[in-house]
C-alpha cells in the first residue's frame, strides 16, 4: 500500500528535476545579472527554463503556448529587479507564467471559471471528439489534454503543476496564491472530471 | 465510508497524503463495496495513464526567438524611457545660468534650504517606513501627529500611519512603485497601516492599507515574487498576487472585484481566493460570489 505512494513521490521528484533546474546561488547570481540588463545571463535563463514553462503553457493552451512562453520571459526580463531571492527562480517564473496564462484567457474572451461554477454538461463534446473515438486513433494523450482544457482554470492549473510538473502542494500554494487544502480539493475535483471524461479509455 | 469518500482517499493515496488508519479504511471499503470497485480500478488506471504522459520537447528555435524578441523589445522600451527622462535634465540645464548669475551666496542659500527641508522630512519620517510616491490629482494627507497637508504634486513621501483622502470629485492616483498604482475614488479614505522600504533592493516590500471607506482600486501590473500590498477593511483582508482589483468598503459590507490575476481573501477562520472575472460581496454573516459583467477601465501606474 505504501510502496506506491513512495514510488509516486520519487517519480514526481524525478519529473520535477528534469523540468526545473535546481535553484541555487548560481540562479540568484543569474537573476542579478539579468536585472542589470545582461543579455547573456538572460539567454542562459531562457535555456534553463524554457522547457519547464513550455510544458505548462502548452498544457494550458496549446495553440498559444509559444506566445505565452515569450510573454512570460518578457515580463521576467522587464521585472527581474523585483526578484528578491525569497522564492526559487522556478517558482517565480511559474507564477509569472500562470498569470500570463490567466490574463491571456481573460483577454481572449473566454472567462476563467471559479470552483463550483462548471456543470457536467460542459464536458459534453462532439461525437468525433469523444475519448473512445480518439483512442481508436491512438490519441490517448490528446484525449487527456483535451479533457484538461475543459476544466475550470484553477483545477486545470493545479493538475498541471502537481501531476505533470511534479510541484509540491507548498509550491503550488505559493504559485497560485491558494492554501494547500484548496490545492488538494482542486486536484481531486480535476481528477474526478478527467476520469469521467476518459472513462471509455480506462478499461 | 461513502463511495465518493473512498475515491477521494484513493486519489490522495496516490499523493502519499493518507494516514495508515485511512489506508486501512480504504482497503476495507475496496474489499467490501462492489458498487465502486470498477470506479476505483479505473482511478488506478487513470493514475497510471497520467504517469505515462510524456514531457514535451521545446519547438525548434523557440529559445532563440524568445531571446531575440525580448531583448529587441526591451531595447526599444529603454530608448522610449530615455525620451521621457530628458525633460528632467533640461530643468537642470535651465537652472545652471540662474545659479551662475545669482552668485555664490544664492547657491549657498538654496543648498541650505534644500538640505534643511530634507533633514526635517527624514526626522519625521523613518527612512525604512517611507516611500516616495507619485500623485496624480489632489490628496489631503493627515500625518500621525494630525498635521494636515495637501498633496497635488508629483513626488511626495508617504509613511506609515498617514491617512489619505482625495480632494474634490476626481479620483487620485498614487503610484507607489513603478508597478503598483492605487486609484482612490472621491470620498474614499485610506490609512497606510504599515509600510516597509527595503533599502537594499530599493523597493517597498510591505504596504498594508486600511480602507476606511469608499472605493480603492489596485492596479499591479507586475507579477512580483511576493506582492507587497494588502488591503484591509472591516470584513476582510485582500492579498493580491500580481493583479488588478478594486475594493469597495461600506460600513457593513465590502465588495471585491478582480479583473486580472487573483486575490486571496483572508477572513476570520477562512481563506479563499477570487480569480479574474469574479467578485465577492462580504458582510458580517455572508460571503456571496458573483461573476463580473462589466469591465473596469484600465489605469496604468505612472512611469
Amino acid at each position: 500500500m505504501f510502496g506506491l505512494p513512495l514510488a509516486v513521490t520519487i517519480l514526481g521528484a524525478i519529473r520535477s528535476y528534469h523540468l526545473e533546474p535546481v535553484s541555487n546561488n548560481l540562479d540568484v547570481e543569474l537573476m542579478t545579472k539579468v536585472a542589470n540588463g545582461d543579455g547573456e545571463a538572460f539567454a542562459e535563463l531562457v535555456k534553463r527554463y524554457t522547457r519547464m514553462l513550455y510544458n505548462v503553457a502548452y498544457r494550458y493552451n496549446a495553440s498559444s503556448a509559444e506566445d505565452l512562453v515569450q510573454e512570460t520571459f518578457l515580463r521576467a526580463y522587464q521585472h527581474a529587479r523585483t526578484f528578491s531571492g525569497r522564492s526559487k527562480v522556478s517558482s517565480w517564473l511559474y507564477r509569472i507564467c500562470v498569470n500570463v496564462c490567466l490574463t491571456h484567457q481573460t483577454r481572449a474572451g473566454s472567462p476563467t471559471m471559479d470552483i463550483d461554477d462548471v456543470n457536467e454538461a460542459e464536458l459534453l463534446v462532439r461525437e468525433d471528439e469523444r475519448p473512445e473515438v480518439m483512442a481508436q486513433r491512438g490519441e490517448t494523450f490528446r484525449a487527456l489534454e483535451d479533457g484538461l482544457r475543459a476544466l475550470p482554470s484553477q483545477q486545470r492549473m493545479v493538475f498541471i503543476l502537481r501531476e505533470l510538473q511534479g510541484l509540491s502542494y507548498g509550491e503550488i500554494s505559493d504559485v497560485l496564491g491558494m492554501n494547500e487544502q484548496a490545492a488538494r480539493t482542486n486536484l481531486c475535483r480535476a481528477k474526478r472530471r478527467l476520469q469521467l471524461w476518459l472513462d471509455p479509455l480506462l478499461v | 465510508m461513502e463511495c465518493s469518500e473512498a475515491l477521494d482517499l484513493l486519489y490522495e493515496s496516490f499523493d502519499a497524503q493518507i494516514t495508515p488508519a485511512q489506508a486501512a479504511l480504504l482497503n476495507g471499503h475496496r474489499r467490501t463495496c462492489f458498487a465502486c470497485a470498477g470506479t476505483l480500478a479505473k482511478a488506478q488506471r487513470f493514475q497510471d495513464l497520467i504517469r505515462r504522459v510524456p514531457q514535451l520537447t521545446v519547438p525548434r528555435g523557440l529559445e532563440a526567438r524568445v531571446i531575440e524578441r525580448v531583448l529587441h523589445k526591451s531595447a526599444n522600451s529603454f530608448s522610449q524611457q530615455m525620451k521621457v527622462i530628458r525633460p528632467a535634465f533640461s530643468w537642470r540645464t535651465a537652472l545652471r545660468p540662474a545659479l551662475a548669475s545669482g552668485g555664490v551666496l544664492a547657491a549657498a542659500l538654496a543648498v541650505f534650504f534644500i538640505a534643511h527641508s530634507m533633514l526635517s522630512n527624514t526626522f519625521h519620517r523613518p527612512t525604512d517606513q517611507t516611500v516616495v510616491a507619485t500623485v496624480q490629482g489632489s490628496l489631503q494627507d493627515v500625518a500621525p501627529n494630525k498635521q494636515t497637508s495637501e498633496i497635488d504634486s508629483t513626488d511626495t513621501p508617504l509613511s506609515t500611519g498617514e491617512v489619505l483622502r482625495p480632494i474634490g470629485a476626481l479620483p487620485a492616483i498614487v503610484s507607489i512603485t513603478p508597478h503598483l498604482a492605487l486609484i482612490m475614488s472621491s470620498g474614499s479614505e485610506v490609512q497606510v497601516g504599515k509600510l516597509h522600504y527595503d533599502q537594499s533592493s530599493g523597493l517597498a516590500d510591505v504596504i498594508f492599507l486600511n480602507l476606511r471607506r469608499g472605493t480603492l482600486r489596485i492596479n499591479e501590473i507586475l507579477h512580483r515574487d511576493v506582492s507587497p500590498v494588502q488591503v484591509a477593511t472591516r470584513q476582510a483582508t485582500f492579498v493580491p498576487t500580481g493583479t488588478t482589483f478594486s475594493v469597495d468598503a461600506k460600513t457593513d459590507a465590502t465588495d471585491l472585484a478582480v479583473t486580472a490575476g487573483s486575490v486571496a481573501v483572508h477572513m476570520p477562520g477562512r481563506v479563499f481566493s477570487v480569480i479574474a472575472g469574479h467578485g465577492v460581496h462580504i458582510t458580517a454573516t455572508d460571503v456571496v460570489r458573483n461573476v463580473l459583467l462589466g469591465k473596469h477601465p484600465k489605469v496604468n501606474p505612472l512611469p
